[in-house]
């Protein structure tokens, strides 16, 4: 028969588990939610903060500080990512773990197409007079590079979504004036991380 | 349920992890990466020649393995979880959880039978 300390034991194991699976949710939601907030803070302080430069100091400063928002923001993911591994492993989805690290070279290979198609697009919006070409390319690499990605790890609804939102908002922000096709760019970006955050959240149910 | 006694004597074969103050360490570890011995000693509130102690015989077993890491801006010693550690706490979880799933079936038996009788 099993005593009760094996048994408090084996309880107690259990819950650890389940705390496990909770804690991989929450991680992979936190991932998608850092890009967005990561985003967020980025165009707020390009709105309200370097706008107000003159653009010598703009130029300079405004590549700096996208280049450190996401510089964080990846070494936070890589982190998130090795927590992931290990949270997968606990949690007894080897299943998962495999499609897991197979999924991570598929989404890369699919953001280093989406940023070789941008080469053309841009030199495209160029020729027909755009008068945001940066802006639109930006929008659209985010956006392939996420239908490329969700397509390729075989979760269509997600390739849709993102699809949608991409073929809705372009022509919107072509017709907006500059300067509020620029936040709305960005604030879409960063909407549309904190939905797949939420949506992980759901989707990863321990 | 025929299999549960043989997932009970697998779980105790490892005396070295089936501790609890060892698993608490092993987990730490697992979920949080590299800890100082000071980080360690906060979470689990133990004395430090307890942890020390601990700590040896996973090291020994090589479950854990000591390294430095920055913390608070200097180089301190710092341990982490190896892959073997990794892989043995992984099996223990799986093995309890076995073990849990068998005993809720046969609670729920137990359960029934009284509930017939009755």
């Amino acid at each position: 028969m099993i005593g009760d300390r094996e048994r408090d034991l084996v309880e107690t194991l259990g819950r650890i588990r389940e705390y496990v699976r909770n804690q991989l949710r929450i991680t992979i939601s936190k991932i998608y939610l850092d890009w967005s907030a990561g985003g967020l803070i980025g165009c707020l302080t390009q709105e309200f903060v370097l706008k107000n430069l003159p653009s010598e100091q703009a130029s300079i400063l405004s590549p700096l500080i996208w280049i450190s928002i996401f510089a964080v923001i990846w070494l936070d993911s890589l982190r998130g990512f090795s927590r992931i591994k290990v949270m997968l492993k606990l949690a007894g989805r080897e299943d998962m773990l495999k499609e897991f690290q197979k999924d991570r070279w598929k989404s890369i290979i699919s953001w280093i197409i989406a940023s070789l198609a941008m080469f053309p697009i841009y030199y495209l919006l160029t020729l027909l007079g755009c008068s945001q070409p940066a802006l639109l390319t930006a929008i659209m690499f985010v956006g392939m590079g996420n239908v490329l990605m969700w397509a390729s790890i075989k979760k269509p609804l997600e390739a849709l979504f993102v699809g949608i939102a991409l073929i809705a908002s372009t022509p919107l922000l072509a017709i907006l004036s500059p300067d509020i096709a620029e936040i709305s760019g960005c604030l879409l970006i960063s909407l549309l991380y904190a939905l797949a955050g939420i949506s992980a959240y759901f989707r990863w149910r321990p | 349920m025929k299999d549960l006694p043989q997932l009970l004597r697998k779980l105790q074969e490892d005396d070295a992890v089936i501790q609890p103050r060892r698993l608490g360490i092993l987990i730490l570890l697992a979920l949080e990466g590299k800890l100082s011995f000071r980080e360690l000693r906060e979470y689990l509130g133990m004395s430090p020649g307890n942890l020390g102690s601990h700590i040896q015989v996973l090291e020994e077993k090589s479950l854990v393995t000591r390294t430095r890491c920055l913390k608070r801006m200097r180089y301190v010693t710092c341990y982490e979880i190896t892959d073997k550690g990794l892989e043995k706490l992984a099996s223990i979880l799986e093995i309890a959880s076995k073990i849990s799933s068998s005993l809720n079936k046969q609670t729920l038996r137990n359960d029934d039978k009284m509930y017939k009788k009755g």
